[in-house]
């Protein structure tokens, strides 16, 4: 029933992009929620990407991600959403779904982890886009991915953690299941989307028609599927855990804050805190023990190779805890560090936030949002020399460039007012 | 096959995890991964134990698909055959420790003039710049630094150790950097300097810990199986034992999980009535819904979340998984022959590409494996390979 066919074909670029920036080319609509897909299309827009978030209308500012509500804004959606623009679409109706396909058609990547299946269902999956346009890049993130048998469940970054073994991998012996207090699941499946949406881009460039630089890389190209599994990001992670497993089929130990073939590579407790100890290599042994006053122990017969402080390693371990808990974190940092020693403190988020180190490194910086006011968020994660990512826009208010965005699209304001009205956007 | 990164020429001067994980990713989408190795290091230096066959286990999870040349560097000679490879080749990756590479007359400022594309990649501990550029770190340092192992663990237990995320992360992330960087580069035809560090990676993990201290200031401390902002969104204990995970949280799936549970006055119950409140009461519901869980095993309770769409899912051991049709399915295992060791198991790809899927091509490569084929491919004819070898300058 719709009304009226849009006949504009072209994408309703930013006016804001930055053309400086390495992926100010990439055109990506981003149908995202939570934590996963929207932290992988932020990497995209810090590097330049133009995305249009698209959004239910039927959303409040405060349940478009999860809590704490912070000025009326759902936290959750702050941490994950700067640079981009958001479109409120009423996927259902056949109004919506129009000009969803009519960016489709001009877009480079489609990017979604809404629950498996439901964009098949609204005639919106990766067959019914790849027809209006079979040069998109089509990435799905999800609990379980496609191919999985349990594809069709929903899943959530704990239950991935706990599926894939990592709860039994990380923790102490003897205690109950503990999760990474991190979502590593769902922020590793930002990272590994990300990737394989870059890979897909270049072979997408590569075999499009302007070869071999078109001036317009979103002109032709092969596009494809890809396909991200949250389950399959803790499995992929657990290196060394899988390692040991396959080479003697037994499971690792699990370790607190140690590691399993290096000792003493763990935390101790000081006088005053905590401490991080690297010194178990063939050089450094001998610098640490000089650093900590214990040069006897460098040939001690038990601790003279790597493989006899792993082997002995928890012998090791309970002569150095009493011998940590004799001087302040930062006494034994002076003088490791003097020593040429890998050790470091174990930090609160709170001391963490405030090392120089960190501040140098611009890991927390601020966006500026219209209603929430100045609001820190994290920094880019990797520096460019050349083409450093820019925050060009604070997370976007529910709704706030569907104007903006329709009218580049050729829509006239009493037609946006019309679907407005009705619920289409 | 198609594969996306044909064509991509890097050079690996990478050891331990996150150097070589990083191009590790390049190399399965079909880039030409050289790794440069000192011809005198060994298997403890190469990747450190356990060893198999005398080779590094832990070196051959994280560089198939890579051919090895040996180099060196302080020969004439060997700098000679890096500097002919360096002009042609899109992307370095090295993590030694800042000005390393310059002393050995590789610095950035140097190889750029050879070759302006050049895209160099430099992963160290705390980064090329800060008070603490120059000291060695590894990924536990960073954990412990960056706040990440105060969040993980029980509340009064020790400060938790995540996996090597710091060291798997940081490869991810330069990968990441580095493909930016080379699309930026089909336009300019300028390539960069890519600046990655093992203390940079946790603050990308750490947004929801950053967002509890931002807004409420309270320092975030450890939350076993808990969530940060979640609840319900933890493990329970079952019958037997056994623990499972389940996420009954949000707005969509509360009121099912309490009629599931057969609690469902738990609905109207005030302290539970928003995804806020439940949250903020999530000790106290934690209590009355573990009750419940105990009296059903596992494996009852998951056949009845899932039927009514419940997110849920067992706590597995490495075993367990490695053992689940999923694994299988994913192709989260992969085989091949390596010629010492000879069947190798390691980790597939963790993302899937309908088109260009990447492929496990090759075990780990030995060391120096590949250098008369490299040499010989460069020009050298046998004789000076030879001598070459036998002089140690590869």
């Amino acid at each position: 029933m719709s009304d009226q066919t849009n006949s504009s074909t072209t994408w309703p670029a930013d006016p804001m992009l930055d053309p400086s920036l390495p992926l100010s080319r990439m055109k990506i609509m981003d149908i995202t929620s939570a934590m996963a897909g929207p932290c992988c299309s932020e990497m995209l827009a810090d590097m330049g990407a133009d995305v249009i978030k698209i959004e239910s209308p039927s959303l409040t500012p405060d349940s478009r991600g999860g809590p704490p509500v912070v000025k009326g804004e759902s936290g959750g959606f702050l941490i994950v959403n700067r640079n981009k623009r958001s479109l409120t679409l009423n996927l259902k109706d056949p109004r919506g779904k129009e000009i969803f396909l009519a960016l489709a058609k001009n877009a480079d990547v489609l990017l979604e982890n809404v629950r498996p299946g439901t964009l098949d269902k609204l005639g919106l999956g990766y067959e019914d886009v790849k027809k209006v346009n079979p040069a998109i890049i089509y990435a799905s993130i999800s609990g379980f991915g496609k191919t999985s048998p349990y594809a069709k469940l929903g899943g959530y970054d704990a239950i991935a953690q706990g599926i894939s073994g990592m709860m039994l991998s990380i923790g102490e012996e003897g205690r109950p299941p503990v999760k990474a207090g991190v979502p590593l699941s769902d922020f590793g499946a930002s990272i590994f989307t990300a990737y394989g949406i870059l890979v897909a881009y270049i072979y997408r460039v590569k075999t499009g028609k302007g070869q071999p630089f078109s001036p317009s890389p979103g002109d032709g190209g092969k596009g494809q599927l890809i396909d991200t599994a949250l389950l399959d990001v803790p499995i992929a992670l657990q290196v060394k855990q899988m390692l040991y497993y396959f080479l003697n089929g037994k499971l690792a130990r699990r370790m607190g804050s140690g590691d399993m073939d290096a000792g003493p590579y763990r935390a101790f407790k000081t006088k005053d805190g905590g401490i991080t100890l690297g010194g178990t290599n063939v050089n450094l042994w001998p610098k640490m023990c000089k650093a900590l006053g214990v040069e006897e122990l460098i040939n001690d017969p038990r601790f003279d190779t790597p493989a006899n402080r792993n082997k002995n390693g928890a012998e090791l371990t309970e002569l150095f805890k009493p011998l940590l808990m004799t001087k302040t974190t930062g006494e034994w940092l002076a003088s490791l560090r003097a020593n040429g020693v890998p050790a470091g403190p174990v930090n609160n988020l709170a001391q963490a936030v405030a090392d120089p180190q960190v501040k140098a490194r611009e890991l927390i910086v601020e966006v500026d949002h219209p209603k929430v006011g100045k609001f820190p968020v994290v920094g880019m994660p990797v520096k460019f020399s050349r083409t450093p990512g820019k925050i060009r826009r604070p997370p976007p208010m529910l709704g706030e460039h569907t104007d903006e965005i329709l009218a580049a699209m050729g829509y006239d304001p009493a037609h946006i007012g019309a679907l407005r009205a009705d619920g289409v956007v | 096959m198609d594969f996306a990164l044909t064509g991509m020429k890097v050079l690996d001067f990478t050891h331990v995890l996150a150097g070589p994980y990083c191009t590790q990713m390049l190399a399965d989408m079909g880039a030409d991964v050289i790794k440069i190795e000192n011809p005198a290091t060994n298997a403890e230096a190469r990747g450190g134990g356990p060893f198999v066959k005398g080779e590094s286990a832990t070196f051959m999870m994280v560089n198939r698909n890579k051919r090895s040349l040996t180099l060196n560097l302080k020969d004439p000679r060997g700098k000679e055959i890096l500097l002919k490879l360096a002009k042609d080749a899109d992307v370095l990756v090295q993590n030694f420790r800042p000005g390393t590479m310059e002393r050995l007359g590789l610095g950035y400022e140097t190889l750029r003039e050879l070759n302006r594309g050049l895209i160099y990649c430099s992963i160290s501990g705390f980064g090329l710049n800060g008070p603490y550029k120059d000291h060695g770190g590894y990924d536990l340092m960073a954990q412990g630094l960056s706040g990440l192992m105060s969040v993980s663990g029980e509340p009064g237990g020790v400060p938790l150790k995540v996996l090597s995320i710091c060291d798997f992360g940081t490869g991810m992330l330069s990968c990441w950097a580095i493909l930016v960087a080379y699309i930026e580069r089909l336009w300019s035809g300028e390539g960069q300097i890519v600046d990655a560090s093992l203390i940079d990676t946790p603050f990308f993990f750490l947004r929801k810990q950053l967002l509890e201290y931002f807004t409420s200031d309270k320092v975030p401390g450890p939350t076993g199986w808990w969530d940060v902002t979640n609840a319900p969104y933890q493990a329970f204990e079952t019958k037997g034992g056994d623990w499972i995970n389940v996420a009954g949280h949000s707005a969509f799936v509360w009121p099912r999980f309490c009629e599931l549970i057969g609690i469902s006055e738990l609905v109207k119950d005030p302290r539970f009535a928003t995804g806020h409140l439940r949250h903020s009461h999530r000790e106290e519901l934690a209590d009355i819904l573990q009750a419940a869980f105990l009296t059903k095993t596992s494996d009852e309770w998951l056949t009845l979340l899932q039927q009514a769409g419940v997110p849920c899912g067992p706590i597995n051991t490495v075993e367990q998984i490695l053992a689940d049709a999923h694994a299988a399915a994913r192709e989260m295992v992969v085989e091949r022959v390596h010629p010492t060791v000879g069947p190798f198991k390691m980790l597939g790809i963790p993302v899937k590409l309908s088109e260009t899927p990447g492929q496990i091509r090759t075990a780990a490569p030995r060391l120096g494996e590949h250098t008369a084929e490299i040499l010989r491919s460069l020009g050298y004819s046998e004789a000076e390979i030879e001598t070459f070898k036998k002089e140690g300058a590869v």
